[in-house]
This record gives C-alpha cells, sequence and structure tokens, in this order.
C-alpha cells in the first residue's frame, strides 16, 4: 500500500490536518468526489423514474452501486442504501414484527443506534436483555448463550466497538444465535471499513454500516439482508418506487430492495459509495487492516511511556481495529482534544462516543475518554506529533 | 454536564501574564486553565476556550463567564 499515493487522494490533508477521528466519519478521496460531482454535472436526474437518457444513466450508476457493495461483501440477498448505519439498524427495529414477549439480546458495549431502536420496543412488550463484556470488551460467549432463550427473536451486537475497537468473534455469536431460533443483526460501522468482512461466512441475517465511515459520502449506509429472512421485513416507510402496482384498495410492493427505498434516494451518495468501495478494492482490506494494526501497535507503545496515562482495548493489535480509548489521570478528555486541535492541528473525539453504557457503566469514565481512530491516509509520524503534543501538557 | 467551546471571531494573539483575580490552574506557554468554582475554563492565546463541565442548561452562565475572560484579558 503506497501511503504517499493514497494520501495525495485526499486534499483535505494538504491544509496539514492530522485526522485521526475516522471513526466519526471518514475523509473522502478524489474518485468519491469525482463520482458525485459526476453525477450532479452530467447524470443529475431522478432514478427509476424516466425513460430519458439521464435517468437511465443516472439509474444504472445507482443500481450498479447495489451490486458493488452485494458484492464486496459477499452478500447472497440483497443490499440497501440508507442513509446512515442508524438508519440501517431502524429499518430492522420497525420492519420485524414483534410480538409482547418476545426479547432482544445486545450488550453494554454498543453504540446508541444499537441500543436505542430496541429500547423503544418495549413500548410494544419486547424486553431487552444487556450482556456485560469485560472491561476490553470481550463478551463471554457462554454468558451470551445463556441469556439466549425460545423468546429471543433477535441478537444484535457490534461487530467492532466504537469506543474500544475490540472485534468480536461475529461467527460464533451467530452460530450460537441460531441454534436457539433468533435472527442477527451486526452492526458493522466500525468494521466495515477496516476488515475484510463476508456476510455469507458470517452468516447473520443483517449487515448494517456506514458508507461515510468507508470513504463514502455524508448520508451514506447500507444493510445486507440474507434471503432467508428478506420476506420477513416490512418497509419501514412506503411510497414512490417501492411498490409495482396501487388501487383504491391496495398495494403491491416491489420483489427487491426497492421497497426499502420509498422516495428520491440520495443518489449522489449511493453512486459516491460505489466509487468509495471500488477504491477499497483497489487498495484491498487485507492491506487496510494491516496497515491499520501497524499503527495500531505504535500508538499503544507510545501511549504506554506517558505518565497517568490509562488505555482501553485489548493490548494485541490483532483483537482490535483502529480505534484507541484513553484517558490522563487530572485531565479531562475534553481538554485532551481541544489542545491537541489547537496545538497540533490533531482531530480526535472526546466524551462518551454515543456509548453511555460503555464508557460510564464499564470503563467508570464519568467525564468519557479521548478516542483516536485510524485509517488509510494515517502514519507513524502524526503519531508522533500527537505523542509530541500529549507529553508538553501533562 | 455540558462543555462550551468558544471560538473568537478575530484571534486575539496572545495570552496575558495573569487574568487579575482569576485563578490560573494550569499555566503552560501555550495555553492556561482558568478555575471558577463551577468548572475550568481551558484558554489559548487565539482567544479560543473550552469551559469545562457545566451543568447541562448553562448558557447563561457560560456567557457570564466568557465576559470575565475577556474583561481581564484585552
Amino acid at each position: 500500500m503506497n501511503q504517499a499515493e493514497i494520501r495525495k487522494d485526499f486534499p483535505q490533508l494538504k491544509s496539514g490536518l492530522i485526522y485521526f477521528d475516522s471513526g466519526a466519519t471518514s475523509l473522502k478521496p478524489i474518485p468519491v468526489l469525482d463520482a458525485v460531482q459526476d453525477y450532479y454535472k452530467n447524470l443529475s436526474a431522478n432514478v427509476g423514474r424516466g425513460l430519458h437518457r439521464p435517468s437511465y444513466l443516472a439509474t444504472r450508476a445507482y443500481e450498479e452501486a447495489h451490486e458493488t457493495l452485494l458484492q464486496f461483501f459477499n452478500g447472497k440477498g440483497e443490499a440497501i442504501i440508507t442513509k446512515n448505519c442508524t438508519e440501517a439498524i431502524n429499518l430492522v427495529a420497525h420492519g420485524i414484527e414483534w410480538e409482547q414477549g418476545d426479547n432482544i439480546v445486545t450488550t453494554y458495549l454498543e453504540h446508541n443506534s444499537n441500543l436505542l431502536p430496541w429500547f423503544k420496543l418495549r413500548t410494544q412488550g419486547v424486553d431487552v436483555k444487556i450482556l456485560k463484556c469485560q472491561i476490553d470488551g470481550i463478551i463471554d460467549l457462554k454468558e451470551l448463550s445463556d441469556l439466549i432463550d425460545h423468546k429471543t427473536k433477535l441478537v444484535a451486537i457490534t461487530h467492532a466497538s466504537n469506543v474500544l475497537g475490540t472485534i468480536q468473534p461475529v461467527e460464533d455469536i451467530t452460530e450460537i444465535a441460531k441454534k436457539k431460533g433468533a435472527m442477527v443483526l451486526i452492526d458493522g460501522a466500525q468494521a466495515a471499513p477496516h476488515l475484510k468482512v463476508d456476510f455469507e461466512s458470517i452468516g447473520c441475517d443483517f449487515y448494517a454500516a456506514s458508507g461515510h465511515k468507508m470513504l463514502g459520502p455524508s448520508g451514506t449506509g447500507f444493510l445486507l439482508i440474507n434471503n432467508q429472512v428478506r420476506d420477513r421485513l416490512k418497509p419501514m416507510m412506503l411510497g414512490g418506487g417501492t411498490v409495482t402496482d396501487v388501487t383504491v384498495q391496495q398495494y403491491t410492493l416491489v420483489d427487491n430492495w426497492r421497497r426499502f427505498e420509498a422516495g428520491t434516494p440520495n443518489i449522489s451518495g449511493g453512486i459516491g459509495l460505489g466509487a468509495a468501495v471500488e477504491y477499497l478494492k483497489k487498495i484491498s482490506m487485507e492491506n487496510v487492516r494491516k496497515h491499520e494494526m501497524e499503527l495500531t501497535g505504535y500508538l499503544l507503545d507510545r501511549l504506554k511511556g506517558i505518565p497517568g496515562m490509562k488505555i482501553y482495548g485489548p493490548e494485541d493489535p490483532t483483537k482490535r481495529t483502529g480505534v484507541v480509548s484513553f484517558s490522563i489521570k487530572d485531565i479531562p478528555a475534553h481538554r485532551i482534544a481541544i489542545i491537541l486541535d489547537e496545538l497540533g492541528g490533531i482531530a480526535i473525539r472526546s466524551g462518551f462516543h454515543c456509548a453511555f453504557l460503555l464508557t460510564r457503566e464499564i470503563l467508570k469514565e464519568h467525564m468519557g475518554t479521548a478516542r483516536v481512530s485510524f485509517y488509510i491516509y494515517n502514519s507513524k509520524s502524526e503519531i508522533d506529533i500527537l505523542i509530541g503534543i500529549l507529553k508538553e501538557i501533562i | 454536564m455540558e462543555y462550551y467551546h468558544v471560538v473568537p471571531e478575530h484571534a486575539i494573539g496572545y495570552l496575558p501574564g495573569d487574568f487579575k483575580d482569576l485563578k490560573i490552574k494550569i499555566s503552560n506557554p501555550k495555553f492556561c486553565v482558568i478555575s471558577f468554582p463551577d468548572c475550568d475554563v481551558t484558554v489559548f492565546p487565539s482567544g479560543r476556550m473550552l469551559i469545562e463541565n457545566l451543568s447541562i442548561g448553562s448558557d447563561e452562565r457560560a456567557r457570564t463567564i466568557v465576559k470575565e475572560i475577556v474583561a481581564r484579558w484585552l
């Protein structure tokens, strides 16, 4: 992976920005920016709604983005493009037919987006069982299995923690859940951009992720559905593009992903997301992973040398993504973040990271943590600058 | 708890030697931390500030703090 060449593709880096907040959203490379602009310059038309050439070309590009996603993640079912991972998860929450007495199993590790849609179902008499994890984010599979019973309709778990980086054994989790008759949703927001994800191998029913965290435009995410459950999921919204026929008495839904994308979609976003996937294909996810493991190992090593430092997540870089949360004794996380930005142009995140249960109740960090999250454009020299500034402020 | 991020329209460009009667908790060549009874404020030469850990809904209090600091600065 040629770092120098890759960095040239990210115009925002020219300002000297050190961007360590890809866990929130990633930077966008020129091919993605070009794809979005190309749509507006040359293909601006609605999709699936016209016989004219611009519409045909836009429709083809938008449809191809769905195919590209499905192939990239080795999916045999459908890919639905959403506005983010949160919407993808909500599609499932709203689409399953819940009954009083059903339960959902999830964990303390979850981002609010894979927690609150399930909490909301409590008003429908659905119970939410929440499994605690160890402080490094490892889930006990036996405890998970014990929590799943005959009334468990869904197990919803993060593939990789947005706070700790911990990678869960999603294939094993899926197997456990399936043996007990539960469907499985994996929140891949922090995994899909960074790991080779094989939807078929995992065997889960739903895989949700953020397009905008994997070099795609803002306002993009996606949901992969396997063929076994596609008919069990009802669309959250209905409207234009979702039906083949409407009469006064009834309507007939389209028999593919379009029934889940009501109205005019984020066409440029979807096309841009397809371009993002092509960009990652060229680099290869193996190289992405290798690069991030090197950076993570290097950062973990260098952080250890700082007095008062507390580092969260697995010590072994192979067991985590490039997400590293830490705190420094007597220095609030927000202060760390603003000092890094003001003194070094370094962008990190600070606070609870939309994961209150994990940060407050497992990590016991009541003021939150500082979080570095890497991607393909980051380097060891950037880490050295971060460490230099941290040493200045202790 | 809430934080307030204050960004000046025009950069100030220096940190004063002291902020008169305000209590300086941390003094660093590149920033300082002023301590108030209910919060700490990190201040940079640019005029950028972070008011840390006020209770939620403290907009008025945050504005008062900013005025107090700026009054002793300029």
